[in-house]
């Protein structure tokens, strides 16, 4: 590679870097002076100077730097990779040092030159000072120059000289000599690695020139250049700090400024000489507030409130304690649940609310996964405590009707029922009810025993509006019954099977009855259900004088006299095989309980076991149980024949 | 207003005139007052300047109009480009004097027009046939007799037009558009949606897109000021799916994410048009009206058992704080899902950064700073996806590097302004050849040096 300064006729410089380095510290070396040193700056608040603590890093720094046995300073300079100490790299391969490089960018510190005369003092109050100094200005990237006072002789601190202008190293020869700097350092290395630095060094010159290229640098300099290497450094550095004065001056676009403060940053960290850029630095500062890295970033007028390193923080912190967010997958059916009925709450009537309710049906056809059944019994009884029954209404049937294919409904229900105010079992009181009487059901008898107790204590106060909601129900409307709700029939739901008979549900009249002959109510007068062959009309009223007076578990007057009525009227009528009938003993012993002297006259008739006007005859279980019904009469009156 | 607005304006309005018509009856009010409209925009321009025709050109399929190419306009009026193209012409000439009754007789033929016709001769005795007496058509754009003009002399150029950006995108950005716009119109005429359209539109962005969205984001940056409800949609549909894509979710999954972000506001059409676009501040009672649209939305696509949950939880829910304020208000027990988060993420920073007639676009890092100021609006884990997904340049943003470079965003990157870029112009700002564009992921270590200077914006 030709050297530049052949090119232009020129003696080549030696490089201002290699200067800068102080005395040369091996490698090893100056990974172990940087790492104490970072120590150092972490204990040097905590504990003094001659603290064991404080005394061993300062003296593992020191001892690493005198290794060479050299008796000149040794520079540590602050870089944008790390450090370099006595011209070897030192990469931030450690926290500790890490932070010592924050600490010291922040304070704009490009470099501490130690002499070899330095003591653990002396470095003790250096990082005392300077922590102190960062302390102040906080967090910010502050181009600022520091007051620091009290600092030992052996030790020099140098700042990064920005925004003031050292007119005695804006020289042409001082960039050029950056460069070839630069360029001298990388001899020796793969043509690759040379073509690199030197494409880097035109790029990022080139492109302060490219800013300028409107005229200005022409202008000033009378002369246009090319974007080479070689055309760049023929710019005399105050021709260049005078074009970039004349930019700032007629407001050249924040863009180009922009630009150019990019561009003079890589200029820095490639060449690592601050005078080399220090011409444009210099101008740059002066500029405005607007090119500190950290302030107010513009952007086509834009105006940001935060730098990125705060939005990033602020993003971070932006409920910080939120799960992930994993890649999402389709909508669960909790959520389309909570629309679906929140469209129902909000509808009003008129609205297409069959269309809604179809639609939350349709969503309820597949079974329910765990979450979802918790999330529904939360959501019932939620709505349930709302005193919303529409809304519950719609939403129950269609659950119940999935959660019947795992017989799974009667337990939610048993569940969503526990502990449940008043008002919400009064919401759920004709689910409960249907469940109990629907053939789908298929409940589990204790399941079936837990919810009659919960119908029993919600069954409080008027009852009309709950059977009128239970009608609506598919227990009603689909007129299947199933058996054990028969069998025997529950007190509790005497309402709901008088409700049912009343409005002639059916098939429900015809398996009530069924149900009573089977098991009938311990009342006086109830096995006049016996005689009943078919649930016609005077069966329906019997059936429901029973069911009231079964309520209270306390035969009325008009119940007995009924039942005494329907009992000896259908006994007197039994002709021929009628009489043989198995209810008809049944029968008789019942009417022997409520027997006026009319009935037990034919009572016995019966015991007798003949009448020769209407002829009859009575079989002899019928004689017998005539007998027994009579029992209180014969001890009463001795022999009755 | 200038030339190119106004011809943008018009295109707008043809399609929209357009599309009135084939819903409705030539004596509609939305018909007539479409014809009205266009035919007093058009006298008054011509009075204006004094000029005595007005020509809207078509292309090699673009709309271009006094040599300019009028992108914005080409994506958003397809309905206008396709019936111009069944009409084997090069554009239309608007004459001086132009009535109300010329600009509904071109309705009439553009909503009766099925097929191609055979060339222009028949065309053009189609439209004297329905009456059209002061619009003409003009010769296609290859013929020697174009009516149009170039800045750019023809032969130089090769008789041939640049092609704009992402060119085969075009049409599947066009497709997006015109789904969202059917199914607004239909949604406010009460009629069924189509929305398996709407998912087989967004496999073809899928498929168009090959992985990679930023072609088709650059194409979002031209305004819709007449229909921006409309490209509103889109664009949310387009950062949903790209959000998505970027966190690995399969492609079944990005079609309903597509389609849900293109139906999200359909409950807008039922809001009054002068509540919806009013450009002052809304009444307490016309907020409440406005309010309305996620229920109508969802209401409207329950309707329609193919919209899917998903579609049906994006409309509802998109304007749901993650505090549980906005609207509408639901109940304690309701649940959300991260999706709806995700597309209410979208929704807001689309509304920030898109131009509006009421004001100008927010950068992507301003609407990030307005995002995060507003404590406990976002699913924060749904915001965090969003921007790392998005980065401070998003995908298809064009930025200058501190090096005087320009270049095009192609990927956010694991820095939110280290995104993987494409080279477009050299500092000198002369093109690179499509051909030697390099990729640069500004992450990689190799590129440490290299910065972002600026987002720029057109």
């Amino acid at each position: 590679m030709a050297k530049t300064g052949d090119a232009l006729g020129q003696r080549p410089v030696s490089a201002p870097a290699a200067a800068a380095g102080g005395a040369p510290v091996e490698a090893d070396a100056a990974a172990r002076a940087a790492t104490a040193l970072a120590r150092l700056f972490l204990v040097a608040p905590l504990y003094p100077a001659d603290h064991e603590r404080s005394r061993s890093a300062a003296d593992a720094c020191l001892d690493a730097l005198r290794d060479r046995g050299s008796i000149a300073a040794v520079q540590l300079e602050v870089v944008r990779a790390g450090f370099r100490v006595g011209g070897a790299p030192v990469a931030l391969d450690a926290s500790p040092l890490e932070r010592l490089h924050r600490d010291l960018s922040a304070l704009g510190i490009a470099r501490l030159e130690i002499d070899a005369a330095a003591t653990p003092e002396d470095l003790h109050r250096v990082a005392t000072a300077l922590l102190e100094a960062r302390r102040r200005v906080g967090s910010t990237h502050a181009f600022r120059q520091l007051e620091l006072d009290g600092l030992p002789g052996s030790i020099r601190v140098a700042q990064r000289e920005f925004g003031r202008r050292t007119s005695d190293a804006t020289s042409a020869a001082s960039v050029r000599a950056a460069v070839e700097g630069v360029l001298e350092a990388c001899e020796g290395s793969s043509e690759e690695t040379q073509a690199l630095v030197r494409s880097a060094l035109e790029r990022v010159f080139g492109s302060v020139v490219e800013t300028l290229c409107e005229g200005r640098l022409a202008r000033v300099a009378g002369q246009t250049f090319g974007r080479s290497l070689d055309d760049v450094l023929a710019i005399g550095a105050a021709a260049l700090r005078s074009a970039m004065e004349d930019l700032v001056a007629s407001g050249g676009d924040s863009t180009d400024l922009q630009g150019l403060f990019g561009a003079a940053e890589k200029a820095l960290a490639v060449a690592n000489d601050r005078e080399s850029v220090e011409v444009m630095l210099s101008v740059l500062r002066k500029s405005s507030d607007e090119l500190r890295h950290d302030a107010e970033p513009r952007i086509d007028g834009a105006r940001y409130e935060l730098s990125v390193e705060a939005l990033g923080a602020a993003l971070e912190a932006y409920g910080p304690d939120a799960p992930a967010f994993v890649p999402p997958g389709p909508v669960d059916r909790c959520e389309e649940l909570s629309i679906l009925l929140h469209l129902l709450l909000a509808s009003a009537p008129g609205d297409d609310r069959e269309k809604i309710e179809a639609s939350l049906g349709a969503c309820l056809a597949r079974p329910l996964d765990g979450a979802e059944t918790s999330f529904l019994g939360n959501t019932v009884r939620a709505l349930a405590a709302r005193g919303d029954s529409r809304v519950v209404d719609c939403l129950i049937p269609p659950l119940v009707r999935g959660l019947r294919q795992e017989r799974a409904a009667g337990d939610f229900l048993v569940r969503i029922s526990a502990a449940a105010s008043p008002g919400e079992l009064d919401a759920l009181w004709p689910h409960l009810a249907n469940e109990l009487l629907v053939a789908e059901a298929r409940l589990d008898p204790r399941v079936r025993e837990d919810l009659e107790g919960r119908i029993g204590a919600a069954d409080q106060g008027p009852r009309e509006v709950r059977i009128e909601r239970l009608l609506r129900l598919d227990a009603a409307t689909s007129q299947r019954f199933a058996a054990e709700a028969f069998d025997p029939p529950p007190p509790v739901l005497f309402p709901v099977f008088e409700a049912f008979v009343a409005r002639a549900i059916p098939g429900f009249a015809e398996a009530l009855l069924a149900g009573f002959q089977r098991h009938p109510p311990s009342l006086p007068g109830a096995e006049a259900v016996l005689v009943f062959r078919d649930a016609g009309a005077s069966c329906r009223s019997f059936l429901i004088a029973l069911l009231r007076d079964g309520r209270v578990e306390r035969a009325s007057e008009p119940l007995e006299g009924v039942a005494r009525r329907i009992l000896a009227t259908e006994l007197a009528g039994l002709r021929g095989r009628d009489a043989a009938a198995d209810w008809a003993p049944r029968a008789i012993v019942a009417l022997g309980r409520i027997a006026t002297p009319t009935e037990r006259s034919l009572l016995r008739e019966i015991r007798r076991g003949f009448r020769i006007w209407p002829p009859r005859r009575w079989p002899r279980p019928c004689r017998e149980a005539a007998r027994s019904a009579l029992a209180p009469d014969r001890r009463e009156h001795g022999s009755l024949e | 207003m200038t030339d190119t607005t106004r011809a943008e304006d018009l295109v707008a309005r043809l399609c929209g005139g357009i599309r009135h018509r084939r819903m409705y009856f030539s004596s509609h009010p939305e018909v007539q007052a479409s014809a009205r409209v266009i035919a007093l925009g058009l006298r008054a321009f011509l009075d204006e300047t004094g000029r005595e025709f007005f020509f809207l050109g078509l292309a090699q399929g673009r709309l271009v109009h006094d040599g300019r190419l009028l992108v914005g306009s080409t994506l958003l009026g397809r309905r206008l480009v396709e019936f111009l193209e069944r009409l084997r012409c090069g554009g239309l000439l608007f004459r001086a004097g132009i009535e109300d009754s010329d600009v509904l007789a071109l309705f009439d033929v553009a909503a009766g027009l099925g097929a191609p016709t055979a060339g222009l001769e028949e065309s053009r005795a189609l439209l004297r046939a329905a009456g059209v007496r002061r619009i003409e058509l003009s010769p296609p754009y290859e013929d020697a007799g174009w009516l149009g003009q170039f800045l750019y002399d023809r032969e130089e150029s090769g008789g041939r037009l640049e092609k704009p950006e992402a060119d085969d995108l075009v049409p599947v950005y066009q497709s997006l558009f015109d789904t969202v716009d059917v199914a607004h119109s239909r949604a406010a005429a009460g009629r069924s949606l189509d929305v398996d359209h709407a998912r087989s539109v967004v496999e073809g962005l899928l498929a168009a897109a090959r992985g990679g969205f930023t072609d088709i984001l650059r194409l979002v940056r031209y305004p819709d000021y007449d229909t921006y409800t409309v490209g509103h949609s889109v664009r949310v549909a387009l950062l949903a799916v790209l959000v998505g894509n970027r966190l690995g979710c399969e492609s079944s999954f990005l079609t309903e994410l597509g389609a849900a972000g293109l139906m999200h506001d359909v409950g807008k059409a039922k809001i009054p048009e002068e509540i919806l676009y009013k450009q002052g501040p809304l009444t307490p009672d016309e907020r409440r009206i406005v309010s309305q649209h996620p229920c109508l939305g969802a209401q409207i696509l329950l309707e329609h058992r193919n919209a899917g949950p998903l579609a049906v939880a994006s409309a509802f829910g998109h304007h749901l704080r993650h505090d549980r304020r906005g609207y509408p208000q639901t109940e304690a027990w309701a649940a959300t899902s991260r999706v709806t988060a995700l597309v209410q993420v979208c929704d807001v920073f689309e509304a920030i950064t898109a131009v509006r007639p009421y004001k100008g676009a927010q950068p992507p890092r301003r609407a990030y700073e307005l995002m995060v100021a507003d404590a406990g609006a976002y699913d924060p884990g749904a915001l965090r996806a969003f921007v790392s997904a998005m980065g401070l340049y998003p995908p298809g943003s064009r930025v200058a590097l501190a090096t005087g470079e320009r270049a095009v965003v192609l990927a956010a990157g694991r820095a939110i302004d280290r995104p993987t870029l494409r080279l477009s112009h050299a500092a000198g700002g002369e093109e690179i050849p499509e051909v030697d564009r390099p990729t640069i992921d500004l992450g990689a270590p190799e590129s440490a040096t290299l910065s972002i200077a600026s987002l720029l914006v057109d």
